[in-house]
């Protein structure tokens, strides 16, 4: 399989496994609360940088927004990847064009070329894991 | 480059590199300039065994990801909780080969 192949496996996966949990998340609570699928927490105990996205999802859905932003941030970058993801795939395999891998190499050149951005973002994220742990 | 610098190139560095990649990069070694022997030793190859280390011990976190050079795979990586903890499972077992793949792309960036 070429890369690009590879890449849009993957990207469909991630996708299908997230809709998955957050729909058994949200039908099945009562099982679900308290389980999580990311290996730091599992393994340390200690949440990371994304752990509490899925109830912050979930807080979003149900119309709870200062509360989602309170469980972590990165639920709104979470739900926003969740349907405009799918819908840019859906084009590219309809129009047979590469806009999601477009997408990412340009996403992937411009960190690589502006490392300020990329320290910003990672920054960003370190502050939110560090908030993330106080919180717990 | 003289052969004798090209078998001992290979000899050090083998394990860096696909075992069916070995015979075409010995090839391209031999036809470089000699002049190339400097950026061929920097260029910034990593060793596979380090690797999965690294993605064993913080491959939850996307580190191993974003040592190879991928950044929005390992970005991509931290914000999902290491790909719901499956990509981190599935890197474990594909990270030594990516890694080779990559050591042979900048060695050919390196030769040009």
């Amino acid at each position: 399989m070429t890369s690009v192949g590879r890449f849009y496996l993957l990207t469909i996966s991630l996708l299908s496994i997230g809709w998955i949990w957050l729909l058994y998340n949200q039908y099945n609570s009562h099982i679900a609360k308290g389980r999580t699928l990311c290996f730091v927490r599992n393994i340390t105990g200690y949440p990371c940088p994304a752990c509490g996205t899925t109830n912050s999802v979930e807080e979003i859905l149900g119309g709870r927004y200062q509360s989602a932003l309170h469980i972590n941030p990165l639920g709104y970058v979470a739900i926003a990847a969740l349907v405009l993801l799918p819908l840019i795939i859906g084009v590219d395999i309809i129009s047979g064009r590469r806009m999601m891998y477009s997408i990412y190499t340009n996403f992937d050149n411009t960190m690589k070329q502006r490392p300020v951005l990329l320290v910003a973002v990672l920054l960003l994220l370190l502050i939110n894991w560090i908030w993330n742990l106080y919180k717990m | 480059m003289d052969q004798q610098k090209v078998d001992m190139y290979i000899m050090s560095n083998s394990k860096f590199f696909e075992a069916h990649q070995i015979p075409m990069l010995r090839d391209m070694l031999l036809q470089a300039d000699d002049s190339k022997f400097l950026a061929l030793q920097t260029a910034n190859t990593k060793d596979p065994t380090t690797m999965i280390i690294i993605s064993l011990l913080a491959g939850g976190l996307g580190v191993d990801r974003f040592m190879l050079g991928e950044t929005g795979m390992g970005i991509a990586k931290l914000l999902t909780c290491g790909g719901f903890g499956i990509w981190t499972i599935i890197d474990w077992f594909v990270i030594m080969g990516r890694t080779r793949e990559l050591n042979m792309q900048k060695v050919q960036m390196a030769l040009v």
